[in-house]
């Protein structure tokens, strides 16, 4: 196969601390062959993301890059001519484009969204206006996008995260590139629609022989997507193989460590994470030997000597590792070994928490008086019920009510309608004062570690309020020891009491959080989406944490969260929303072996598995559309706008939840016979 | 968007309304005595009484407005007590001066602040900013009437390059006129460019960081390109918000200046009425102000409303 780019030992460098620079990619070399579909994976500070821009030369002064670029078709080493020459820009664009993870900012919100593709058409092709025109409209139709001819005049807070996201794919296509380079660029949507946007991608890569790289930290979306691999890590590329080898052969300490970290859909119940060790690397203070050393499993003294040479242990698998494959492979079993078991959950029949036909509505006001105009009715007739010591999932992707329905459950809001029973009592409507015995029992862990703790308190303090507040500790003494005990059991040293959160890592500061939760000894945590926000190989210490907080201390968990595979890992029952209303709800391993409704098989096709073998052989549900907003909720099932099976009985009346036996309830007139 | 328009010039009104009363009230609640300032204080005490009626001194405050909003309504303004002439012929002569300064000092201000602006945000950190973003930050601490005065001391008075006072309009005598505006303008729009200059400068530096022009450079569009269509053009939107508010500061700032360089404008005129309590034009200086800035809040919006798409949308 013809290279159409090639880098040689890339270096990128920033300055750092007076003259020192930090060196955010080292020495990495890949090629990019016409017409495969290339994964680029890390964890945040990998450099996967510079490396794709050191490529296009988007690294602005005082960032430097050093090494060789050859692109086909062009002379020499791009990276002579400069990053404005017009070589660079005729590349930049022309012949590799190049799409970015912030759908809501990376177009200009105050051209048109034609006038920003058509600006590429002009740039790359010299077409005249006209003839930009009317193939900035041609592109448009191309990626699914409804009366282009209209829609070309409107501008992009017009479109949905999704669209614009076919916006940005429309424009970068538009100028005949041969390479496409998708910097994360369905992370920041949801599930079905990241899955639609991956599927034209594919697609069109097909149709148009081009070449792609998704650049990405979702092994799964690689697994998947990808024909081959480069798996980066501190700057190196680590990894780099076809993708059956590489998930068959993962032979780097690193690789073998994210595929046992990552929670897998298709995972047995009983499967314990395997995190690794330590935090991700921070590109200021990496080591100048092997990048992985303080975070190995495999390491020994030997790996301290020097960076590991690339090498190929099988044609077209290349490891940058000190040990060589037979090392790796004697160590394996011993380090699988160490693999603990899932601690052991105590799920009593006593009802924790059971709700009753929850609502919750918005008011929604409008005009200079401020009328009330209607209401945004964002959680509507939920009920379900938890058992003491399970843990309950709530999945469902953005606007389905999941974190309404948690701050109900906090009472950080009353709810319009509906029971909320906690142990046997109704807390909906509970006044402040009544509240105060029940709210040390309810509390909750928040998504963002960054957000969520007072930058000005120290952990200890962040950590000790909840005893002050409640009044659950009689003296200085007795609150210092609960607060060392706290720290311990989230695994914190409590010699750390007195710094800031600013001084701890993503993760710690989750555990600040978590033992700030377990403070006033809850019966239930309310958990919303704990770990969306920290790195794949963070994510697996924190879940194992709250499993074994939950064997210890026979707490309930509510979790929420839009990543199908953590939920599935980590809880007893799941239910599934769509727009303020319970679509589903299921043991776990039911939901995932035998899904009913339709658009919990739809959500769980789309989570794509870490495994392409596995995922190669799964049914694939496409999805209508996107969701719809609350305000404009479908009549009858919210889901009949989406639905291939929708009748007009499921777009006149609402489906009442219905038991199918094996504790799973669904509710669609499907199975109503 | 005829609705946001409409609603827009609705609230201009109300707020001219609100302010017509409160400056009234305050006007009124003056210590000082209106009778004694329109007629002098040798007259006798049943003269007093009478002239106290005359001017519904007795009445109660809501009344006397409700007369006085009548009257502006109508166009009648009031005797000037100082002049003994209609107030609207009083303020007619002066507003002009007041008007033609501010708006030329904007007109001038807000190029050029945007020009410097734009030039120490595409060579930031180069020498060119350091030294005009130094310049700016000194001048716009400087209040316009120190630079006034300084100014007419040393090029007016030492150095006798420039008259120190009077003034004519351009279509009079335009040479006289250019030898005159000089000083006044430049002691005027010296704040304005800063101020614009720096606003302009921050409002393009948060503009560069934004996703969107690391789009644009992705495309490969060439550096001049990047700069014209996507950073300034976002850039400068927030700027238009200023003029309102920096027109507001101008007419406030033409008042030292009007009097430091004895400009016969409103400003002058302004200070003399509080002096000499002469209520008739001090209400409707103030009016006139308030209106004056409005109008400008208001275009401002408009403007907006024509630049930027997302608020027309919303």
């Amino acid at each position: 196969m013809d290279k159409l780019v090639e880098a040689k030992n890339l270096v990128t460098t920033f300055p750092y601390y007076g003259k020192r620079r930090l060196t955010a990619v080292d020495n990495v070399s890949l090629e990019l062959r016409r017409g495969e579909i290339v994964g680029l994976v890390g964890e945040s500070g990998s450099g996967k993301s510079v490396t794709s821009m050191s490529i296009l030369q988007l690294i602005l002064p005082p960032g430097r890059v050093e090494g060789e670029v050859h692109v086909e078709g062009m002379k020499g080493n791009m990276l002579d001519y400069g990053m404005n020459s017009k070589e660079a820009r005729s590349v930049r664009g022309g012949k590799i484009g190049m799409i970015f993870q912030e759908p809501m900012t990376s177009l200009n919100p105050i051209l048109t969204v034609g006038e920003q593709i058509q600006e590429n058409v002009i740039t790359h092709l010299g077409l005249g206006k006209e003839e930009a025109k009317a193939r900035a409209i041609e592109m448009m139709k191309a990626v699914g996008i409804a009366n282009p001819e209209t829609r070309y005049n409107e501008y992009p807070m017009q479109f949905s995260g999704g669209m614009r996201q076919r916006i940005m794919i429309a424009m970068v296509l538009a100028a005949e590139p041969e390479v496409l380079i998708a910097d994360e660029a369905t992370t920041a949507l949801d599930v079905t629609t990241q899955a639609q946007i991956l599927e034209l991608i594919k697609d069109l890569a097909v149709t148009r022989n081009l070449t792609v790289v998704i650049v990405t930290h979702n092994l799964g979306l690689i697994a998947r997507y990808a024909d081959r691999i480069y798996v980066m890590y501190g700057g190196h590329i680590v990894e780099a193989a076809e993708k059956y080898e590489l998930f068959e052969n993962p032979s780097h300490p690193y690789t073998r460590g994210l595929l046992t970290a990552v929670p897998r859909l298709n995972d047995r119940k009983d499967r314990r994470l395997i995190p690794i060790a330590g935090m991700p690397p921070n590109p200021a203070e990496l080591p100048p030997y092997c990048k992985f050393y303080d975070r190995c499993v495999y390491r020994e003294e030997g790996c301290k000597k020097g960076k590991a040479p690339m090498v190929e242990i099988r044609p077209g698998h290349f490891v940058r590792c000190c040990l060589s494959v037979e090392e790796l492979d004697a160590k394996r079993a011993e380090v699988e070994a160490q693999a603990e078991a899932v601690p052991e959950k105590h799920i009593s029949n006593e009802v924790e928490i059971e709700v009753k036909n929850l609502k919750m509505y918005f008011p929604l006001y409008r005009g200079l008086l401020k009328r009330r105009v209607g209401d945004v009715r964002a959680v509507e007739d939920v009920s379900f019920t938890v058992r003491k010591g399970e843990t309950l999932g709530i999945v469902g992707e953005s606007g389905c009510g999941k974190s309404t329905l948690a701050r109900c459950l906090m009472r950080a809001l009353e709810p319009q309608g509906g029971e909320i029973l906690f142990q046997g009592k109704d807390i909906a409507h509970l006044k402040e004062r009544e509240l105060a015995p029940i709210r040390p029992k309810i509390t909750m862990i928040f998504q963002d570690p960054f957000s969520s703790l007072n930058p000005r308190q120290t952990a200890g303090s962040i950590v000790g309020e909840p005893l002050k507040i409640n009044k659950l500790v009689k003296n200085r003494d007795e609150y210092d020891a609960r607060v060392n005990e706290l720290f311990r059991l989230v695994g914190l040293d409590p010699d750390y009491r007195s710094r800031v959160p600013r001084e701890f890592s993503g993760g710690q500061r989750q555990r600040i959080g978590i033992a700030r939760a377990l403070a006033s000894e809850p019966e239930i945590i309310i958990c919303d989406e704990p770990v969306s926000a920290l790195d794949v190989s963070i994510q697996a210490q924190i879940i194992n944490l709250l499993e074994d907080l939950q064997s210890q201390l026979g707490i309930t968990y509510l979790f929420i969260a839009h990543d199908l595979s953590v939920v599935k890992h980590i809880s007893d029952r799941i239910v599934v929303m769509y727009l303020g209303r319970v679509v589903e709800s299921s043991p776990a391993e039911r939901l995932y072996e035998n899904p009913l409704h339709p658009y919990t098989k739809a959500l769980l096709s789309a989570v794509p598995i870490s495994d392409p073998k596995v995922d190669a052989g799964r049914e694939r549900i496409k999805l209508l559309g996107e969701v719809p907003s609350v305000l404009d909720r479908p009549h009858g099932c919210a889901f009949s706008s989406r639905c291939q099976y929708a009748t007009d009985h499921c777009r006149s009346e609402v489906p009442q939840l219905r038991d199918m036996g094996d504790g799973q309830k669904v509710a669609c007139f499907l199975y109503n016979n | 968007m005829t609705r946001y328009i409409l609603n827009r010039i609705g609230q201009t009104l109300l707020i001219i309304v609100i302010v017509s009363f409160l400056t009234f009230l305050l006007v009124n609640l003056m210590p000082k005595d209106q009778v004694y300032a329109l007629y002098g204080t040798d007259i006798s005490q049943e003269d007093y009484e009478i002239l106290y009626k005359r001017l519904n001194l007795d009445k109660p405050i809501l009344y006397r407005y409700g007369l006085w909003a009548r009257n502006v309504l109508r166009g009648d303004w009031g005797i000037s007590y100082q002049y003994h002439m209609p107030v609207g012929e009083v303020i007619g002569l002066k507003i002009g001066v007041t008007l033609y300064l501010s708006v030329v000092s904007t007109l001038i201000s807000f190029p050029l602040g945007m020009l410097l602006g734009i030039i120490t945000a595409v060579k930031r950190g180069k020498w060119q900013d350091t030294v005009l973003t130094l310049l700016a930050n000194l001048t716009n601490s400087l209040p316009a009437f120190v630079v006034a005065i300084v100014m007419l001391y040393l090029f007016c008075i030492k150095r006798k390059l420039l008259p120190t006072s009077g003034f004519t309009f351009p279509w009079d005598d335009f040479p006289k006129h250019i030898r005159q505006i000089i000083m006044p303008m430049f002691c005027l729009s010296l704040g304005g460019i800063a101020g614009v200059c720096r606003q302009t400068r921050s409002s393009m530096l948060e503009a560069i960081r934004q996703d969107y022009v690391r789009t644009a450079r992705s495309k490969g569009l060439q550096e001049n390109t990047i700069v014209k269509r996507h950073v300034m053009r976002n850039g400068l939107v927030p700027i238009i918000t200023l003029i309102g508010g920096r027109l507001a500061h101008i007419v406030g700032g033409s008042m030292f200046v009007e009097n430091v360089f004895a400009i016969p404008g409103m400003g002058t005129l302004m200070i003399q009425s509080v002096n000499s309590v002469d209520v008739p034009i001090m209400q409707a200086c103030v009016m006139m102000t308030a209106l004056m800035i409005s109008v400008a809040y208001l275009v401002t919006d408009l403007l907006y409303l024509a630049v930027d798409p997302r608020i027309s949308l919303k």
